[in-house]
């Protein structure tokens, strides 16, 4: 059978009826500039025997930027030379000056490896000698020593900084006190609780460094989001220059959204995504065109993967299909590129893992079985496909959930908004609290002293009150045995988490993560399914007073879902925009929740095949909130029905809001009231997941307007008759609950 | 801003209380009952010389005398002045001032003002000819030079260059927020020991402290400590960094004399803590002692509320850490130079100073102490009577073996299969080396084959009494190789080829034998075979 080409493959695909939508993204030709004068010698020499001889513009850019003593956030897609972008003036100087350091921030210690690989490459070929040296977990201690005295630069990650290398400081001085450069790589994930720690675990790292009369400069990256220059000024708490003059080429790009169509009508199913997706890359892949494929879960990743491998077995090779999962290890990352560019792979099946900044090379074609999640996952998903010439096709499968269909029928959605921002909290009291705590273990605090916006003096005296710090004079010192840093994980935000603990595999029961208490009440409760990393888990106990969940692995169709009887007291009101017939607000909130019961849904067709209780004591929560109410009622509609109705719009609102604020499904809850405690007011509230609130809830008060419109756009556009799980729900019949649900939230 | 209170309030005091409040909030019910005063008019203070021949403890000082009475007058009068003139202020903050340093009379300390700022200072003394336990404090002047059995590569230490170390701090961990609030040292002065110790009111006082503190270093070139050297002493480092202070610490040579503690006394002792190394070697019983493990507690309640008497029992813990280091530095020294007695110690403790001896490099007090310690085990009768003390005729055979003296070796393991009969015993490795020793040293390869044949006898029955596990399995394997390597030099057969397989010594009991007694026909050998 002759070879296709690409560009005959993606002449055939336009005429399936499937294909809801496709859009054109044309090619840029690659802009550079000459290599500066300042660069030493050495270091150009090295570049070029890798073939680079000039700077890509924002190379270029970001290069004199900072050099002209500037911090900078560089947006950069995926395969566009980011590395260079702090590499090179790092490099320039410790060339110029062998005393100066420099501090590597990666969100985890694969990207930390892959770095530290290249790094070296450069280095060798520099002839100069630079010491670049990890510093994390499997560090070996007598490294640890050569690491602290002599490297010129620390490769390492936030959780490392924060529980070891800062508490240490004082094994640390050749490095504070000649430090640079600080890198952040992946500035984009830093977010929500993990960016929140963050920005507070390097408003402890600048006080350090101030101590030792170092004043370094910041260098970040980050892909695309809304806010890359917000997030990098509030992560780091230092003006930032914005570099996003992006020089690299690219080839033409069409992105299609395919919808697999209707096959129970009643129903409203779509033919399941995986099958479509198999049956799509099966093509491209026959074809000998190089293709990535991600699904959503490890499950999903290992059943496209056996059945593509056994579509194309008498084609190709099964081997040239690869599996891809987080945790990898630099090697067989190595492996998978190599073969990718020796074309002897031709297909990588990889859940979202891969997403972030992982270099496997570029391939023509990536197929998403459904949407990532969020718009900035999409295009980062989607960067994996173009080279620098030739064409690259990015196919979106959509998967029957509201979402996914949301998104392949409102395409202007996705291509007209900008992406997602990204946003953190730093000033969440609980978390704010752990890390003035650990700032004074490491540094007296002195009252003039500033950590962020608010006015820490005032916290200082409460934890003197508690007797943890002891003030003399204009100082705050610490004042307690223990060690503050050992038992705040930057990755949660609360303080008593539910430990995971799978017990699959009776002669190895491990640890396998963390959860907040309030929710492990509706995701961890007895006979959950517990989705982790994409795998499944049901839990088998939850030892509440003892905040231990039991798991083991399972392989099902359904998924759980639980009620939590939730009661809410408005603590105080902090904005408020108000109309003649509604008022939106936000501010602080208790909520006292208890769960009830869960439901079991089958996940292809949203039946509930099955309930139970849930036996667990109350949970109460403090946290922002952002609530709409309405300050009177149509007498047309009566209470019953606008109760009902109000149930319906949250249910959409559930869906929806996590998607404009970039968080999880289970970040933001969502609650109605016919009749609010505080007002009496039917009032619909929003309320964030973590204790303190972690902005959700802000973001959600500023775009209302578009959480409203993207509502009404959902409930307008979804194909059922009279309600269903993807729009209102189906708990409202009869009464119109559609066109009388639009009505309503016109309203809002 | 109140709102910003209620917040932390609710955020962070929910109804499951934190870790963090907790650290505080059990100093009271632990406060120590106070140490017993003496006689206020007893002697000058911070003197120890009352009675020649008594250990130097306690006598602490008394109530404050006469003066008291005025200055609380004085501290009255100025109370009752006009409060708003200058005068009257400066009269009320110098009585306050007075009343303070009453209050550090009654522990026997005083303020002490330095360019570089105030700080606590109390210093004890005491005569040279005191002793700690069993050890006089000078003695040390004639020993002290053995000590540089520790760094054989530099200049042999005197007594007056040491500097005696212990610190008290607020935690545990060498991180930046743990300080040394107490840094106690002593020294040997011209006619007195000194206790120096130098305590931070607060924390802003430390830079004062260190200062005074790295100035007297200067004197002298061996820091002794217990356990300095991992924590002590790197946390003293810390504490000159965070004070922006360089310091260069190489300077000084470092005793930790945790180390040949271990290596003297682990075998005798469950924890070789220093109290308790002080007590069972040094002879010295503390009284009323209040745990070093309390000294972050105290030493935070009495930042909390300002009592100086919480701290009474520290100092006096610290004072008692210092002298006992002089002591034991005393007691390490003897043992170096050879004039400790050694007539009291079992012949476990002997063994274990000989090697210690030996590998300080001091070879001909190290053999004489192996031998002494020979002669009791010979002798019997010690603790080494008992089957549990039988693995001392290991080490020694070892030990011997090693050194070439064979007929000691062999005498040894011989002795210790005879006492490991009378018990339930496994004194395999006594026979494997009698059948090594038979085999190379005497070419008797019956008898070697004999001892395996023990050797084998005893592990069967060791395994039928315990579990299986792979390592007796390895071990019965490779008895069962030198079995059999025996059988072929008995039978004078060359050696087979390396890849066959040893010839297995058949599980399965013919009729009529125990199933444990081997039925292939190397054991069907007539006993008395003598090549």
């Amino acid at each position: 059978m002759k070879k296709k080409q690409l560009s005959e493959l993606i002449g055939t695909l336009r005429t399936d009826e499937n294909i809801v939508n496709w859009h054109e993204i044309e090619p840029q030709e690659a802009k550079t500039r000459n290599m500066p004068e300042s660069v030493d010698p050495r270091i150009k020499s090295a570049l070029g025997k890798r073939g680079i001889t000039q700077l890509y513009t924002h190379q270029y850019t970001a290069y004199q930027t900072v050099r002209s003593g500037k911090n900078i956030v560089a947006v950069t897609p995926t395969a566009s030379g980011k590395t260079l972008c702090y590499n090179l003036p790092v490099l320039q100087e410790i060339a110029a000056d062998d005393t100066s350091r420099a501090l590597y921030l990666f969100p985890t210690k694969a990207l930390a490896q892959d770095q530290k690989s290249e790094l070296n490459e450069i280095i060798q070929e520099m002839g100069m000698d630079i010491k670049s040296y990890t510093y994390d977990g499997d560090t070996s201690p007598a490294i640890r020593q050569i690491v602290r005295k002599a490297g010129h630069i620390v490769i390492t990650n936030p959780d490392m900084l924060h529980s070891a290398i800062l508490p240490h400081h004082t094994k640390w001085v050749s490095l504070f006190e000649n430090l640079k450069y600080i890198v952040i790589d992946e500035l984009h994930t830093y977010r929500g609780v993990f960016g929140s720690h963050v920005a507070n675990v390097i408003r402890r790292l600048k006080r350090i460094c101030r101590f030792y009369g170092s004043s370094p400069k910041f260098i970040c990256t980050s892909a695309t989001i809304a806010n890359p220059k917000e997030l990098a000024q509030q992560l780091t708490g230092s003006p930032m220059e914005l570099i996003d003059d992006n020089g690299a080429p690219r080839g033409r790009k069409h992105f299609v959204f395919y919808n697999p169509p209707v096959v129970n009508k009643p129903l409203n199913i779509r033919r399941s995504a995986t099958v479509e997706v198999n049956n799509l890359a099966k093509e491209f892949l026959k074809n000998k065109i190089q293709t990535i494929i991600f699904a959503r879960s490890r499950v999903r990743v290992e059943i496209i993967l056996s059945h593509i491998q056994e579509l194309v077995k008498n084609e190709i090779g099964s081997k040239s299909i690869r599996g891809y999962r987080g945790g990898y290890l630099p090697k067989q990352r190595r492996e998978i590129e190599r073969g990718l560019r020796d074309g002897e792979i031709l297909g990588v099946v990889s859940t979202n893992a891969l997403e972030l900044g992982v270099d496997i090379g570029q391939l023509q074609v990536c197929v998403m079985t459904g949407y990532p999640g969020s718009i900035a996952s999409t295009w980062q998903q989607a960067g994996r496909a173009g080279r620098r010439h030739g064409e690259a096709l990015i196919i979106m499968v959509a998967s029957s959930t509201p979402i996914d269909q949301y998104v392949v029928q409102n395409p202007e959605y996705f291509f007209d908004r900008s992406p997602e921002a990204a946003r953190i909290n730093p000033e969440n009291l609980i978390i704010l609290v752990d890390h003035l705590k650990c700032a004074a273990y490491e540094l007296p605090f002195k009252e003039e002293e500033e950590f962020g916006p608010l006015d820490v003096v005032e916290i200082m005296e409460f934890l003197v009150e508690e007797r943890v710090l002891h003030r003399n004079s204009d100082t705050f010192y610490w004042a307690d045995q223990s060690f503050p840093a050992s038992n705040i994980s930057l990755r949660s935000a609360s303080q008593e988490n539910v430990v995971i603990i799978d017990q699959s595999n009776v002669a190895d029961v491990r640890i396998i993560g963390e959860m907040d208490r309030f929710s492990a009440m509706t995701l961890l409760h007895d006979e959950a399914i517990y989705l982790h990393e994409g795998v499944q888990f049901q839990v088998e106990k939850l030892d509440w007073d003892h905040k231990k969940a039991y798991v083991r692995e399972v392989d099902v169709e359904y998924y759980t879902d639980a009620n939590l009887a939730v009661q809410l007291k408005v603590l105080e009101v902090d904005k408020t925009r108000s109309q003649d017939k509604t008022a939106l607000h936000y501010g602080d909130v208790t909520v006292n929740a208890m769960p009830t019961i869960f439901k079991k849904i089958k996940m292809s067709t949203f039946e509930n095949i099955g309930s139970g209780p849930i036996h667990l004591p109350e949970e109460e929560l403090h946290t922002s909130a952002a609530w709409v109410e309405l300050k009177e009622i149509d007498p047309e509609l009566g209470i019953k029905t606008l109760e009902q109705l109000l149930l319906g719009i949250a249910n959409v609102m559930r869906h929806i809001a996590p998607v404009l604020v970039m968080c999880d499904r289970n970040d933001l809850h969502v609650v109605s009231q016919i009749k609010a405690a505080h007002t009496g007011l039917p009032t619909i509230f929003l309320y964030d997941h973590y204790p303190g609130g972690i902005g959700l809830a802000d973001e959600v008060f500023t775009r209302f307007a578009e959480v409203k419109r993207a509502a009404m756009n959902l409930i307008q556009k979804c194909p059922c008759k009279d309600g269903c799980p993807s729009c209102i729900g189906t708990e409202i019949e009869g009464i119109n609950g559609k066109q009388k649900s639009m009505q309503v939230l016109e309203q809002l | 801003m109140s709102g910003l209170r209620d917040k932390l309030t609710r955020h962070l005091k929910p109804s499951a209380q934190g870790q963090a409040t907790q650290a505080s909030a059990g100093g009271n019910e632990r406060e120590p009952e106070g140490i017993p005063q003496n006689n206020p008019d007893a002697g000058r203070p911070l003197d120890r010389s009352a009675d020649s021949g008594l250990t130097a403890d306690g006598a602490l000082q008394g109530a404050s005398g006469p003066g008291a009475a005025a200055d609380e007058a004085a501290c009255k009068q100025a109370a009752a002045a006009d409060p708003g003139s200058t005068a009257s202020q400066l009269q009320a903050s110098e009585a306050a001032d007075a009343a303070e340093s009453r209050e550090w009379a009654k522990l026997g300390a005083e303020l002490y003002e330095s360019p570089h700022g105030s700080f606590v200072r109390r210093v004890c003394t005491y005569p040279l000819h005191s002793y700690h336990g069993k050890y006089r404090l000078d003695d040390l002047h004639g020993t002290a030079h053995e000590l540089n059995a520790f760094h054989p590569d530099q200049a042999p230490p005197d007594a007056r260059g040491l500097l005696f170390f212990d610190t008290e701090t607020t935690g545990l961990g060498v991180g930046a927020g743990n300080l040394a609030f107490m840094v106690g040292i002593g020294y040997y002065a011209t006619d007195v020991f000194v206790v120096e110790q130098l305590l931070i009111r607060h924390p802003a006082e430390e830079r004062a402290m260190l200062a005074y503190l790295g100035e007297l270093m200067e004197r002298f070139t061996y820091i002794v400590s217990y356990n300095g050297r991992t924590f002590d002493w790197p946390i003293l480092q810390n504490r000159y960094v965070m004070n922006r202070k360089r310091l260069n610490f190489d300077k000084w040579l470092h005793l930790d004399l945790l180390h040949p503690s271990r290596s003297l006394w682990k075998h005798a002792m469950p924890s070789c803590r220093l109290g308790k190394v002080e007590e069972a070697q040094l002879g010295y019983a503390r009284e009323e002692d209040v745990s070093g493990a309390l000294a972050p507690e105290l030493y935070f309640l009495y930042l909390a509320e300002g009592k100086t008497d919480v701290l009474r029992g520290v100092f006096v813990h610290n004072e008692r850490d210092i002298v006992s280091l002089a002591a034991l530095s005393v007691l390490i020294s003897r043992y170096l130079s050879g004039q400790e007695p050694l007539a009291l110690k079992t012949s476990a403790d002997l063994f274990r100073l000989g090697q210690w001896l030996l590998k300080m490099g001091r070879n001909a007090p190290g053999e004489s102490v192996l031998e002494l310690g020979y002669a009791k085990l010979i002798e019997g009768g010690g603790p080494e009577a008992r089957p549990e003390g039988s693995e001392l005729f290991l080490h020694y055979a070892a030990y011997y073996k090693k050194a070439g003296l064979r007929e000691r070796a062999v005498d040894l393991w011989n002795r210790q299969i005879r006492q490991a009969k009378s018990a339930a015993i496994v004194p395999i490795e006594a026979y494997i080396e009698l059948a090594m020793h038979y085999e190379h040293s005497c070419k008797d390869y019956s008898a070697a084959l004999e001892m395996t044949r023990e050797a084998l006898d005893t592990l069967r029955r060791k395994r039928k009494l315990l579990r299986k596990n792979a390592k007796d399995a390895a071990e019965e394997r490779q008895i069962l190789h030198r079995a059999e390597r025996l059988v072929r030099k008995l039978e004078d057969k060359p050696r087979p080829a390396p890849n066959r397989k040893p010839r297995k010594i058949a599980e399965k009991p013919a009729s009529g034998r125990h199933p444990d007694y081997a039925t292939s026909s190397l054991f069907d050998l007539p006993p008395n075979l003598n090549g």
